[in-house]
């Protein structure tokens, strides 16, 4: 899919436009809701954005999408979104305009979603899963939308019934990470997913990429303190002393006081801290490998890759899904997370249990060591017992308690806390 | 003995329902016939899986309205889901943009005149109400 791909798309849907009088269809207002409760048991550490308390805003969302099929092949689309955690500010989820080249081929062009897990197209659609909300220990890239194209197309053979969906484009946008903004620029992000139902099982396997840049600030001076820092241990280390160990702990203080008062956020930090340690160990030793570019965030490659596997008959239901992320930039540690969850219904009530596992893995050699020392991994798990029932065909109300294993939080010991639940969604 | 008779009555409620039979219909033009036409593949149209007739030519699946007995009769031995449930399905297409719900017709009558002067169309009405303006391709 390269731009000529994009134009012709384009000029194909300018054409068909033109060509035909806009009357066809009305215009299609649909929407969702969710409103929620979260109680945390803990006001030690944050879990899928609760920390104690009753919390109202977390996981309350309001959408509308609007539709207006403008020819026969045509359709524009509209989702907007208002999130508690946004303060309510009103974003387009989805704004594009699709092309239906055929019964089974789709081009989409506008804003759109990044199909990277099974759930992602529709994540924010409290009503179409068992949840409260997605397993954040899976569902934890900090952007889901991109600007740019996708394709589908559909076919079965015999009675397994496929689509594969390429999708290309662009997002500039801000990124949450640590709970800290981040300007980013993620350019060439292309992707490909298979999608598989035969019976009641269902299949996936997707991939994506993207070079990501982000506005981290390298500062000098922290770099420095860094530096000076761990020479001054290492200078202890090999001569204990008084004298070595005085200057190594005010070299210490110096860093603590500046880490204390710093504006710089997380990764900053964490970015300038990688080019003093960097410098020092290449003056130690000649043949340290990690270069400072390894930890910055300009034009490097983010892989990501995703299989699952959905059964349900109406009455049980399964599905598991695991997800690798691998970032060439040092400063975001690449991640396995898996998650598996079972539902059995009775009438109206479905119950369910889930079992989520996130692990960052440091990377080989001397540039896993560096990001050990910057503290940037973590590893959580959770157990999620809940259960969803099904009012009428527009209300799913919900109950669920989460145990939250923070096993490792950003490179300390993590806590873990229990979160009570309560939801109602509805689709109008 | 009250309680007696009202089972009973209850019991021949729930044998009436269960004898309400499904014709799932397409106009008199449409080449497909009952042969070929199974319920897991009707299913898969009505669930937007599959796009075209086993001779190729495109379908368009058509439903009677929420609450209709003929619909929840069709929903649960076609499809084997609730209206819950098919009203989950349906928001994860709808709201992904990849699909919209199939038409919806309020009527019997309504049903058959529409798919009679459409061959791209398929529903499915009571096989008490199949008269020779339509053809049944599949009963249960």
């Amino acid at each position: 899919m390269r731009i000529g791909s994009i134009m012709a798309f384009a000029l194909t849907v300018l054409l068909s436009t033109s060509g035909v009088q806009a009357s066809s269809g009305d215009l299609n207002i649909y929407g969702f809701m969710s409103v929620g409760v979260g109680i945390l048991d803990k006001d030690t550490v944050t879990i899928e954005g609760f920390e104690g308390e009753g919390n109202f805003k977390q996981d309350t969302i309001f959408a509308l999408q609007v539709s207006k099929q403008v020819n026969d092949k045509t359709t524009a689309t509209g989702q907007l979104v208002s999130r508690g955690t946004d303060d309510f500010k009103t974003e387009a989820a989805w704004a594009f305009v699709s092309y239906q080249a055929t019964e089974e081929l789709t081009a989409r062009m506008g804003r759109l979603r990044i199909p990277f897990f099974y759930y992602s197209e529709f994540l924010e659609v409290g009503y179409a899963y068992n949840w409260v909300r997605l397993p954040s220990d899976i569902y934890n890239i900090p952007f889901s939308s991109f600007d740019g194209v996708d394709f589908t197309q559909r076919f079965s053979i015999g009675s397994l019934d496929n689509s594969i969906q390429v999708n290309y484009g662009r997002l500039t946008d801000d990124l949450n990470i640590f709970d800290e903004d981040y300007k980013a620029d993620l350019r060439n992000i292309a992707g490909i997913s298979f999608n598989s139902t035969y019976g009641d099982w269902g299949f996936r396997i997707a991939g994506q990429r993207t070079e990501m840049t982000l506005d981290i600030v390298a500062d000098d001076s922290f770099a420095s303190l860094v530096a000076t820092a761990a020479a001054t241990q290492f200078a202890y280390a090999n001569a204990p002393s008084a004298e070595t160990a005085a200057v190594a702990t005010a070299a210490g203080q110096a860093l603590t006081d500046a880490q204390e008062n710093t504006e710089l956020r997380r990764i900053d930090q964490a970015r300038s801290a990688a080019s003093g340690l960097i410098a020092l160990n290449k003056q130690l030793d000649p043949e340290y490998e990690v270069d400072a570019e390894d930890f910055t965030f300009d034009g490097h490659e983010a892989n990501f890759y995703n299989v699952a596997i959905m059964y349900d008959n109406g009455d049980y239901s399964f599905i598991t899904e695991a997800t690798a992320i691998e970032y060439d930039a040092g400063l975001l540690v690449d991640n396995r997370a898996w998650l598996v969850s079972l539902a059995k219904r009775f009438g109206s009530t479905t119950t369910h249990l889930t079992y989520s596992n996130s692990r960052d893995v440091l990377n080989a050699g001397d540039s896993g060591k560096l990001q050990k020392a910057l503290k940037l991994q973590g590893e959580d798990k959770s157990v999620t017992l809940g259960m969803r029932y099904d009012y009428d065909v527009n209300t799913a109300l919900k109950v669920e308690a989460q145990y939250h294993d923070e096993i490792e939080h950003q490179g300390e010991k993590g806590d873990y806390a229990m979160l009570y639940s309560f939801a109602i969604d509805v689709i109008f | 003995m009250k309680f007696l008779s009202s089972l009973i009555v209850s019991c021949l409620l729930l044998v009436g329902m269960a004898h309400a039979e499904v014709a799932v219909i397409v106009s008199l033009d449409n080449k497909n016939t009952y042969t070929i036409m199974d319920k897991e593949l009707i299913g898969r149209i009505f669930l937007a899986k599959v796009t075209r007739f086993p001779d190729g030519t495109i379908v368009h699946p058509v439903n009677l309205v929420q609450g209709d007995d003929i619909r929840e009769a069709f929903n649960r031995d076609y499809l084997a889901k609730t209206e819950s449930q098919l009203s989950r399905y349906w928001s994860r297409l709808r709201f992904s943009g990849k699909a919209s719900l199939p038409r919806e017709v309020s009527s019997v009558e309504e049903m058959k005149v529409l798919i009679a002067n459409d061959s791209t169309l398929i529903g499915y009405i009571d096989s008490m109400d199949v008269d020779d303006r339509i053809k049944v391709v599949h009963k249960y």
